[in-house]
């Protein structure tokens, strides 16, 4: 065998970085391969910085074929070396079948080291951090984009939305027409405590709502604010009068004024609690003279127990809640039953448009209670 | 893989309250989402099939199994703020059936399929009361053959999954006036409470023929037996007296902290009137039988996030 043969045996044989690179140094002496020798020896040296995918992927393939070419030409080699040091005929009949063997597993362990090496390298070149860290930087960035469009949409959206408003305060936007308020006979407003002192912002609302032709009003807020300040909003306003319980009955056929009604927590579970005490009164009274409790306790008599005891009220048709959070707040519980409940946002933020869409949406409502 | 989990409110006056004071709040409001970025960057890696051969198995992949995942909460939830008490109105059963042009029964029993899905979750994320308004008295308007078949199915429902509630450690409890209901009805409900009263997960208030004016008067009723036998004065009757007697004393959180209505209507409809005064609305567009898991994720987040701004209320 030559010498080149043999160093390229050497270089098969053994499987471990030193050999290999012992055997590269080899190989770099050799003029032939010198150029191949040194781009496997930039792959893994490991001082070695610039690899990049292609040029690598294109030196692996080149040392695929190259291998090939070598295990080829070391297999001739060996049949021709082992020709040369069995001369008899004996010996080469006695012993073909161990040689074409051995010949075999060489091939094998070569082909097997050819895809183990290749595997390495595809292993050092993906677990080099500078990928890594580009395509995380690509991931963030694609993210951040998907987040970004998202928040343009909305931001467009919300654009809309207030120009839509502004230009049905200013009464320019004529295609909303003549709202039609025959089912919204009673409106009730929700404030946030903290928001209704703001007296000025309510009485501007509640000319807002008078200009769209709501005539009966119920403002509530939790701790009875609106309640402080109701000689404060009926001068400011007007034409406009509270409501009184004897007006209930004929509520809806005042036409000139809008009837305001002012109510707080005291309203709603105490006053439920006020109209049991008065039930309770009523059926022991009745009890002794024989009387039946399923008369005394039902829906009906609950309605006029309330009535009695100063809390009773009209169900509102619509519920407008001002404030951050989308709840009652407490409104009293037995006059919600089929109420509309719309949440507006901030009182701060109010818009005319809004309350316009709201009380159109609430017409195109229809309810079928339960049936 | 990375899901996008934002709430997308409806085109209505609510937006209002997502873009004020600014837009850049908006963008705080998804920058907050983008936390499931972090702590999903390892299952993106665990997603790249190819790499798995590359980076040896060992980087950026998750262990954790199936049954794990589904019980941890997402992300974009926080244990500390789970509502405890959810109610829903599951309404819009029949409109699912008329879109795909079937009877109403088909309706239902897809809103059946719904239901348990969600008591399923509510096990597994650990919600300790869920109220669900099944029948209301004004359902006795519908016609009779739609409302055999509603009791039909209650009864069906009750007997198949009593088994499987049992294996939930799901305690149930069925409120309502349940003197109009069908006899068997009424004896499979008193069997079913009494199997499943030494539960202690997740507590199933199923309410039916039920409703919020008619659970206060009954309320009433009750302290009158009591005034006339001397146990209490009637000038002594206050809210928490009333609060005892109402039919929700059957649980440990009678206020629900969340309430959800399907199908996009915005009202009460009788349900829950006196113990409602705190909760918060969540009205969803799509009908009952489409409420998933990710709509009610949804609510959760907005719940959670109006929780982190404002603080609970008590009563």
């Amino acid at each position: 065998m030559d010498k080149e043969t043999t160093k390229l045996l050497v270089y098969e044989s053994i499987d471990n970085r030193e050999a290999f690179e012992h055997g590269s140094s080899l190989l770099i002496r050799k003029p032939r391969s010198s150029h191949k020798a040194q781009m496997l020896h930039s792959i893994y040296h490991p001082t070695t910085n610039e690899i990049t995918s292609k040029k690598t992927k294109r030196h692996i393939a080149e040392f695929g074929e190259w291998k090939t070419l070598n295990l080829r030409q070391q297999r001739r080699d060996c049949e021709v070396g082992l020709n040369e040091s069995f001369g008899s005929e004996e010996s080469r009949e006695r012993k073909p079948r161990k040689l074409q063997e051995t010949l075999n597993e060489t091939m094998m362990n070569g082909f097997m080291d050819l895809g183990s090496k290749i595997l390495r390298v595809l292993r050092s070149v993906v677990h080099t951090s500078c990928v890594q860290n580009l395509f995380k930087l690509l991931l963030r960035l694609l993210w951040n984009l998907l987040h970004l469009s998202i928040s343009i949409w909305y931001l467009g959206l919300g654009i809309a939305l207030i120009l839509q408003s502004y230009l049905m305060s200013s009464r320019l936007l004529k295609k909303n027409g003549v709202l039609n308020l025959s089912n919204l006979r009673y409106l009730a407003i929700v404030v946030d405590s903290e928001e209704a002192r703001h007296t000025l912002r309510i009485v501007e609302l509640l000319c807002w709502l008078s200009a769209i032709g709501v005539k009966h009003v119920c403002l509530y807020d939790m701790e009875g604010v609106l309640k402080e300040s109701k000689e404060v909003i009926l001068k400011e306003l007007g034409d406009v009068r509270p409501l009184e319980i004897t007006d209930e009955r004929r509520l809806f056929l005042e036409r000139k004024h809008i009837v305001l009604e002012f109510v707080s927590f005291s309203d709603g579970k105490e006053g439920v609690a006020k109209a049991a005490s008065f039930l309770c009164s009523k059926y022991l009274k009745g009890a002794s003279r024989g009387g039946e409790q399923e008369l005394v306790f039902s829906e009906p008599e609950m309605t006029n127990a309330l009535r009695a005891v100063g809390v009773g009220g009209p169900e509102p048709d619509l519920l407008l809640v001002y404030g951050p959070t989308k709840c009652h707040l407490g409104f009293p519980a037995w006059r919600l039953r089929y109420t509309e409940i719309i949440h507006m946002g901030s009182l701060k933020s109010m818009k005319y448009g809004a309350i316009v869409k709201s009380i159109r949406k609430f017409t195109m409502v229809k309810q079928n209670y339960g049936s | 893989m990375v899901t996008l989990q934002l709430p997308l409110p409806t085109m209505n006056n609510r937006i209002f309250s997502h873009f004020n004071p600014k837009p850049a709040s908006c963008l705080c409001r998804v920058r907050n989402r983008s936390r499931a970025f972090p702590s999903n960057k390892y299952g993106i890696f665990a997603s790249w099939t190819a790499a798995d051969a590359v980076f040896g198995g060992k980087e950026g992949t998750t262990t954790t199994t199936t049954k794990e995942e589904e019980r941890l909460l997402p992300s974009e939830l926080q244990p500390e703020l789970m509502p405890k008490h959810v109610a829903v109105i599951m309404d819009g059963n029949v409109r699912w059936a008329r879109q795909r042009n079937l009877p109403s029964s088909f309706g239902h029993q897809a809103g059946v399929k719904a239901l348990r899905d969600l008591v399923d979750v509510c096990c597994k994320w650990e919600i300790r009361v869920l109220t669900v308004f099944a029948f209301s008295t004004e359902n006795w308007l519908r016609p009779k053959l739609e409302v055999g078949m509603l009791m039909n199915l209650f009864e069906m429902v009750l007997k198949e999954d009593l088994e499987n509630l049992m294996r939930q450690d799901v305690r149930i409890s069925v409120i309502g006036d349940s003197k109009k209901l069908p006899k068997s009805l009424q004896k499979l409900k008193t069997k079913v409470e009494d199997t499943t009263r030494n539960n202690s997960g997740l507590q199933l208030i199923i309410a039916v023929n039920y409703s919020g004016q008619y659970d206060i008067v009954e309320a009433c009723k009750s302290i009158a037996e009591k005034t006339k036998d001397g146990m209490i004065q009637p000038n002594d009757i206050t809210e928490a007296v009333i609060e005892q007697e109402l039919e929700t004393n059957c649980t440990k959180f009678p206020h629900p902290d969340l309430l959800i209505r399907t199908s996009g209507e915005q009202r009460i409809s009788n349900f829950l009137l006196w113990q409602l005064a705190y909760t918060e609305l969540a009205f969803v567009k799509s009908l009952w039988p489409d409420f998933g898991k990710a709509d009610f994720v949804d609510v959760l987040c907005s719940f959670q996030q109006r929780q982190r701004r404002y603080g609970g209320r008590d009563s």
